[in-house]
């Protein structure tokens, strides 16, 4: 028996490019007021344009700060990343340890997720950010 | 010249956990109360508004309809955190333009029906659908903080002890065992740096107020009238880049405006409630409202001066950590602990000769905003 509810897109529009292998977050820019935002929307939030086209965000931001959250069986890392585009993303954050968590003002970088077992959060979590490795 | 206003009921049960219980069961007693505390008839009140995030439709008819309090305008208003707040800050400007003289408000909420857990936040929201709650966006703040003014994780734990401090001699809070810096610490880790007792309990209340108009306050001669000298409500800006975390923006907009207002500073504060939903809020909000300067809150916090007996009593009730935090009824029962402060009322966890009180509720967590709304009020006898 049907008895499931329809569910909204977090977004009308893509917010991930994967082409080339390389993970990219798509953002919005505005062409009459050339305001950015995220996620991508086909309006303007700034000057309710619709010339709006999507912004590829460059693939290292910088931390501003972080949480520990559950996620599926167990806990995960999560945090806000500003990156030069003047857009903040609230995504999950691999690689970290209690041992060694997250700094903020550090540097990270995006990288695709695999689905996580048991995990309930509503939106599918097909990114998240990585330490960027210090110059070798 | 606009009309002043004034409080003149208050009404509030004790907060708890009462999942057994109908909205509206275990609202009137609010809400007669302050009725009957404020000397109206019941055809003397002009409009009500009746403030609920999640109890569903029509709370306002729900709940009067159980003392037969029907047939004139209820206005039934949601805002999250400020939803109490705001339906305070419409009932003041309707009586101010003249289209009203006498107004009940009231807020309930029931977060016992939920079962546990943070509140749940909207799935069409990016942040949320990603696994954000409130106590996540609160221990980013204070996260965020720890890192900027190199305080250490224990000096916000002192915030929990002080408000289980408080709720302890507070009858109507819904926390009322004092907590060690100890217990503080060993509580359950929630939201990394945030543990349990960290956060403001989930739980049930109800409170209500009615206001009326200066020509009513005299007409009716009544008994220590508290004055509403500002009541200012912002929304959040909607910023979809980088913002600081541990300056709020909509909570020192609303408070400047309300000094201003007033014609007061925070000098002139000798009680406030302010939005302490996790330990990091209040240091955050002591420098908003002008308390402290930047970075200074944690020696403000240990010097006693916010605790009861201390030169300005913050969060004498309790606050939403100790007397809780039922999202709705949050607004409004600030408004009835300073109200009874000034009036002298409050018994235990009385501020001696409190003659000006501030109340700020703010909140709501919404991707891209900083705080979804944000309500300052400023009271005096």
């Amino acid at each position: 028996m049907a008895d499931s509810k329809p569910v909204a897109a977090l977004t009308v529009l893509p917010y991930l490019d994967t082409a080339g292998g390389e993970v990219r977050l798509l953002a919005t820019q505005c062409d009459d007021c050339g305001y950015h935002t995220f996620p991508p929307s086909t309006v303007c939030p700034r000057c309710m344009s619709l010339a709006v086209r999507p912004l590829r965000l460059q693939g290292e931001g910088k931390l501003y700060s972080y949480t520990t959250m559950r996620h599926g069986g167990g806990t995960t890392f999560a945090g806000y990343v500003d990156f030069p585009e003047r857009i903040r993303v609230f995504g999950h954050l691999g690689g970290y340890t209690a041992d060694a968590p997250p700094v903020c003002d550090s540097a990270v970088r995006i990288v695709a997720a695999e689905p996580v077992e048991g995990a309930r959060t509503s939106a599918p979590v097909d990114f998240k950010f990585v330490a960027v490795e210090v110059a070798r | 010249m606009t009309r002043k206003v004034y409080l003149i009921g208050t009404g509030m049960v004790p907060f708890g956990r009462f999942p057994e219980l109908s909205h509206r069961e275990f609202a009137w007693p609010a809400v007669r109360e302050a009725i009957l505390d404020s000397g109206v008839g019941k055809d003397d009140i002009d409009v009500a508004y009746s403030a609920s995030m999640l109890g569903g439709m029509l709370m306002g008819q729900q709940v009067l309809g159980k003392i037969g309090l029907t047939g004139l305008p209820i206005i039934n208003v949601e805002n999250a955190c400020s939803s109490g707040s705001t339906a305070l800050g419409e009932a003041v400007s309707r009586i101010r333009a003249g289209n009203a003289d006498v107004a009940l408000v009231f807020g309930v909420e029931m977060l016992s029906k939920l079962g546990g857990g943070p509140l749940p936040l909207s799935t069409d929201d990016w942040d949320a659908a990603h696994g954000l709650t409130m106590p996540g966006v609160y221990a980013m703040r204070a996260q965020r903080y720890v890192y900027e003014h190199g305080i250490s994780r224990s000096d916000f734990s002192h915030v929990s002890v002080k408000a289980r401090k408080h709720g302890a001699i507070n009858p109507l809070a819904q926390m009322r065992k004092p907590v060690t810096l100890e217990e503080v610490e060993e509580s359950r880790m929630i939201a990394d740096p945030l543990r349990l007792l960290h956060c403001c309990p989930t739980g049930d209340g109800a409170a209500a107020v009615v206001v009326a108009s200066e020509d009513w306050v005299k007409r009716a001669k009544v008994e220590m009238p508290v004055e509403i000298c500002a009541t200012v409500l912002h929304s959040g800006k909607f910023e979809p880049g980088p913002s600081s975390m541990v300056k709020s923006h909509v909570s020192g907009k609303s408070a400047a405006e309300a000094y201003e207002i007033a014609g007061l500073g925070p000098e002139d504060v000798d009680v406030a409630e302010i939005h302490d939903s996790f330990a990091i809020a209040e240091l955050m909000y002591y420098e908003t409202f002008q308390f402290c300067r930047p970075g200074e809150a944690v020696s403000l916090l240990k010097s006693g001066a916010t605790s009861l007996g201390g030169k300005h009593p913050i969060n004498p009730s309790g606050g939403l950590m100790a007397r809780g935090h039922p999202v709705a009824a949050t607004g409004v029962a600030q408004i009835v602990e300073i109200v009874r402060q000034l009036q002298g009322r409050c018994g235990a966890h009385q501020v001696d000769g409190a003659r000006v009180g501030l109340a700020h509720a703010t909140g709501g967590g919404i991707s891209g905003f900083e705080h979804g709304a944000c309500a300052v009020t400023i009271l005096k006898r």
